[in-house]
C-alpha cells in the first residue's frame, strides 16, 4: 500500500513556541491513520497544517515537507491552496452546519468549486448523503433547515459535506467529542465503509476509539512522533515505553 | 498514578500463585501416593480436583470481568492472555496429580517390582520447575523462565530411559506387564507436566516482552 | 399576620403600582391619540391632497412624503453602513482603524436630532446646494440611521461564530466567497433587525425635517421638492388655532402611531422567522 500523504521533517511554530518537532512518516492509501495523544500534544495542530488552515493564524510557520500525491504542499508555485482543501477535506470537533437547509449545505461545496448544473448538484448531493449514512434519514426533508437535525446527524452531514467536493482524504478532528455514544459508533461505522474510497486521518484523544477503528496509528507527545505503525502491532506490543504509558492510561 | 486495574491484576496474580500451590501439593501427594501405595492419601488428592476447579473458574470469571472493564491493552493485555493462559496450564497439571492418584487406587494390592528411582526423580525435577515458574511469574523474570528448557531436556531424558527400563523388566516377565503399564502412565504423565511448565515459561516471556519464543 | 408577610404583601402592592404607573402614560397616549385620530379618519383624509390650508381635504401629500423619505433614507443608509461594518469586521483586525470608526458611529448615535437637523440644513440644503428639498430631508435622515445599522450589522456579523466560516475554508472557498456566502448571510437576520429599527427611530423624527424638508401642499414632484411629512403636520397643525387641523393633527398622528407599530411588529415576525435558521 502506498503513501498518500507523506510527513518530511515537519515542525512548525507558532511565533517562537515550537509546536511540532521533526515530524517523519507517511499515511497510508486508503486506511484509517490514527493520531493520537495527549491534549498539547500537537495532533491538532498537525492535520490542520496538513491542509493549511493555520494559514489563517498570525505568526504561524513550519519547515519540512508534506507531499501530497507527489507534491509539496507548501510549494506555492506548484499548490493551489484553494485546490489543496478541495483536495483535503476537514470535519471538526463540533458539527458546524451552516444555517441553510441540508440540500444547501452539500451543494456549497460544489458550488464554490463552479459546479452550477441542477442536475449534477441533485446527484452530489444524494451521493454525498448515502456515503455519510444520512441519506435514508433525511431523503424526504432535504429543504428542511440543517440547525432541525440532532447533534449525531449534524455530524454526518457535516462529513457529508465535506465528501461533496469528492476529497480523496478526509481529516476528522475528534468528530465524536460531542456525540453520544450511539451516534459515535455510527460514524465508526461509516468511516469503515469509507475508507474504501477516501484516505481518512483521525486526530483523537480517546484511545480506545483509535484502537477499535484505525488500521495505522501515530502517537505524538509533547510535539514529537513517538511511535508509528499498525494498529495491531500497537495494542498488543508497543515499542516505545510513552506509547504504552499513554495507552494503558497511565499518562495523559 | 496506579490504576484500578493494576490492584486488580495484582489480585489476580495472589489468585495465581495460590493455584500454584494447590496444584503443587496436590501433585506432590499424588506421587507420594504412588510410590508408597498409599490409597487414603490418594483420595486426599482427588479431593483437592474440587478447589481446584474453583480456583480454575474464579481466575478464569476474573480475567473476563477484567477485559470487559477495562479493556486492556499492550502489557496489560499480554499479562491478562498470559493469566488465562496459565490458569489453564495449571488445571491440566492439577488434572494429571489427580490421574496419578486414581492409578494408585487403581493399583491396590499389586506390590512394586522394584524400589522406584526415576519416577521419584522426574517427580522431583518438575516441582522444581513448577517453583521456577512460579518464581518467573511473580518476578517476571524471563532468564528463569528460559532456563526451564533445560529442565525439561532432563525430564524427557529420564522418561526415555524409564521407558526402556521397562521394556526390559516386561521381556523378562509377564508379571510385570500391569506394573510397568501403571509405571508408563505415570511416567508420561510427570513427562506431560513438565511440557506444562514450559508452555507457562513461553507465556511468560511473551507477557514481560511480546516476544514468542518456544522452550522446548 | 407576621410582619414578615406585612413587608412582602406591602413591596408587593408598592412594586404593582409603580408597573402601572410606567404603564398609564402609554395607555394614556394611545388612548389619547385613538380616541380622537380614529374620529377623524376617513377614506379622504387618506387619500386626498389638502385644500385651503388644509382645512378641507385630506393628508395624503404627508403620508406619501414620509413614505418617501423613508425609503431614500433607507437606500442611502444601508448600503453605507452595511458596507462599513462588513469592512471593520471582516477586514481589519481589532485595531485603531475599527476602534475609530466605531467611536464615530457611537458618537453619532448620542447627537440629538435637533442637531442633526440644523447639520441637515447647513450641510445639505446650504453647502451643497439641494435647498430645502425632500433629498436633504431623507439624506439628514440617512445620516441618523448609519450609527444604527452599522453597529446591528456588525454585532451580528460578530456573532457568526467563527467555526462556520472554518468550514467553508475547509472546502477550499476564498476569504471573500467566505464572506458574502456564509457570514453575511448567517448574520442577515441581525442586519435586517437592526435596519427596521433604525427606521422606527427615524420615521418620527420631527427635527430634522424641519429645516430640511420644507413643507408641500402638492405630492414631491422631484427630489429637489419641497416635501410634507406627517411629523412636520402634525407639528403645525396642533400649532394652529383651527380646531379642524387639529383634528387632522390627531389622525395624523394616529396614522404614524400605527406606522411605527406596525415596523416594530414586522421587525418581531421578521428577526424570529429568520433567526429560525441561525446556529447558536
Amino acid at each position: 500500500m502506498s503513501d498518500k500523504i507523506e510527513i518530511k521533517n515537519l515542525s512548525a511554530w507558532f511565533g517562537t513556541n515550537k509546536v511540532l518537532k521533526d515530524i517523519t512518516f507517511g499515511i497510508k492509501e486508503n486506511q484509517i491513520t490514527a493520531i493520537m495523544g495527549p491534549s498539547g500534544c500537537g495532533k491538532t495542530t498537525l492535520i490542520r497544517t496538513i491542509n493549511r488552515m493555520n494559514d489563517f493564524v498570525d505568526g504561524f510557520h513550519v519547515k519540512g515537507e508534506i507531499i501530497l500525491d507527489g507534491t509539496n504542499i507548501f510549494n506555492d508555485h506548484k499548490t493551489d491552496v484553494f485546490e489543496l482543501r478541495k483536495r483535503v477535506g476537514m470535519v471538526f470537533q463540533k458539527p458546524n452546519p451552516f444555517p441553510m437547509s441540508i440540500y444547501d449545505n452539500i451543494a456549497y461545496g460544489p458550488g464554490v468549486h463552479g459546479v452550477s448544473n441542477k442536475q449534477e448538484l441533485d446527484q452530489i448531493v444524494q451521493e454525498s448523503l448515502v456515503k455519510a449514512a444520512l441519506w435514508d434519514e433525511v431523503k424526504d426533508r432535504l429543504h428542511a433547515s440543517a440547525v432541525s437535525l440532532s447533534g449525531g446527524q449534524q455530524q454526518r452531514l457535516c462529513i457529508a459535506r465535506a465528501l461533496s467536493v469528492r476529497p480523496g482524504v478526509l481529516l476528522l478532528d475528534e468528530p465524536a467529542a460531542y456525540l453520544d455514544p450511539i451516534s459515535a459508533a455510527k460514524i465508526e461505522r461509516l468511516l469503515a465503509d469509507l475508507k474504501k474510497e477516501v484516505t481518512i486521518v483521525l486526530v483523537t484523544h480517546n484511545v480506545q476509539q483509535a484502537i477499535r477503528v484505525s488500521d495505522c496509528a501515530a502517537f505524538l507527545y509533547l510535539g514529537e512522533l513517538v511511535e508509528y505503525g499498525d494498529t495491531a502491532r500497537i495494542l498488543e506490543s508497543p515499542r516505545d515505553k510513552r506509547t504504552e504509558a499513554f495507552i494503558t492510561g497511565k499518562i495523559g | 498514578m496506579s490504576r484500578i486495574l493494576d490492584t486488580k491484576i495484582e489480585d489476580l496474580t495472589q489468585d495465581l500463585v495460590k493455584m500454584n500451590d494447590l496444584v503443587t501439593n496436590a501433585l506432590d501427594k499424588a506421587v507420594k501416593s504412588f510410590i508408597e501405595q498409599d490409597s487414603i492419601l490418594a483420595e486426599k488428592v482427588e479431593g483437592l480436583d474440587t478447589q481446584l476447579y474453583e480456583i480454575y473458574v474464579e481466575i478464569e470469571r476474573k480475567s473476563f470481568e477484567l477485559i470487559a472493564r477495562y479493556q486492556p491493552l499492550a502489557g496489560d493485555l499480554r499479562t491478562i492472555g498470559t493469566y488465562l493462559s496459565i490458569t489453564t496450564d495449571l488445571y491440566r497439571i492439577g488434572r494429571y496429580a489427580y490421574d496419578i492418584a486414581l492409578l494408585t487406587k487403581k493399583m491396590k494390592g499389586i506390590p512394586h517390582i522394584k524400589k522406584l528411582v526415576s519416577i521419584p526423580r522426574m517427580a522431583r525435577i518438575t516441582q522444581e520447575m513448577l517453583a521456577d515458574s512460579l518464581r518467573a511469574f511473580v518476578n517476571r523474570d524471563i532468564d528463569l523462565a528460559k532456563s526451564l528448557s533445560e529442565k525439561d531436556d532432563e525430564v524427557d531424558a529420564i522418561y526415555e530411559e524409564i521407558f526402556r527400563e521397562l521394556l526390559t523388566y516386561i521381556m523378562e516377565r509377564s508379571s510385570a506387564i500391569t506394573p510397568s503399564m501403571y509405571y508408563l502412565l505415570v511416567a508420561r504423565y510427570l513427562e506431560r507436566v513438565s511440557d506444562h511448565a514450559c508452555y507457562m515459561g513461553e507465556r511468560i516471556v511473551y507477557m514481560v516482552t511480546g516476544e514468542r519464543l518456544r522452550i522446548r | 399576620m407576621s410582619t414578615k408577610k406585612f413587608l412582602d404583601m406591602v413591596t408587593y402592592a408598592v412594586l404593582l403600582l409603580l408597573s402601572l404607573l410606567v404603564v398609564i402614560p402609554f395607555v394614556l397616549i394611545v388612548s389619547n391619540i385613538a380616541i380622537n385620530g380614529v374620529g377623524n379618519l376617513s377614506i379622504e383624509l387618506i387619500t386626498q391632497l389638502p385644500s385651503e390650508m388644509g382645512l378641507k381635504g385630506g393628508i395624503l401629500n404627508a403620508i406619501v412624503g414620509t413614505f418617501y423619505l423613508i425609503i431614500i433614507a433607507a437606500v442611502v443608509s444601508v448600503p453605507l453602513s452595511v458596507g462599513a461594518a462588513i469592512y471593520i469586521s471582516e477586514y481589519t483586525r481589532s485595531g485603531r482603524v475599527r476602534e475609530m470608526i466605531e467611536f464615530m458611529s457611537d458618537v453619532l448615535s448620542g447627537i440629538p436630532s435637533i442637531v442633526f437637523g440644523a447639520f441637515g440644513f447647513t450641510f445639505f440644503v446650504y453647502y451643497m446646494n439641494m435647498g430645502i428639498s425632500l433629498l436633504a430631508g431623507a439624506l439628514t435622515l440617512a445620516v441618523m440611521m448609519i450609527p444604527t445599522v452599522l453597529r446591528a450589522t456588525e454585532e451580528s456579523l460578530k456573532a457568526v461564530s467563527r467555526s462556520l466560516r472554518e468550514a467553508s475554508y475547509a472546502l477550499g472557498a476564498t476569504r471573500w466567497t467566505t464572506t458574502w456566502s456564509i457570514t453575511i448571510r448567517s448574520a442577515l437576520p441581525g442586519v435586517i433587525t437592526g435596519i427596521l429599527l433604525a427606521i422606527g427611530r427615524i420615521g418620527g423624527e420631527t427635527a430634522p425635517l424641519l429645516f430640511t424638508a420644507g413643507y408641500n401642499i402638492y405630492l414631491p414632484t422631484s427630489l429637489f421638492d419641497w416635501t410634507a411629512s406627517l411629523p412636520f403636520i402634525i407639528f403645525i397643525f396642533t400649532e394652529s388655532p383651527f380646531p379642524q387641523l387639529h383634528a387632522k393633527a390627531f389622525a395624523a398622528s394616529f396614522i404614524l402611531v400605527i406606522m411605527m407599530l406596525g415596523i416594530n411588529l414586522t421587525t418581531k415576525i421578521i428577526s424570529r422567522r429568520l433567526s429560525r435558521g441561525v446556529v447558536e
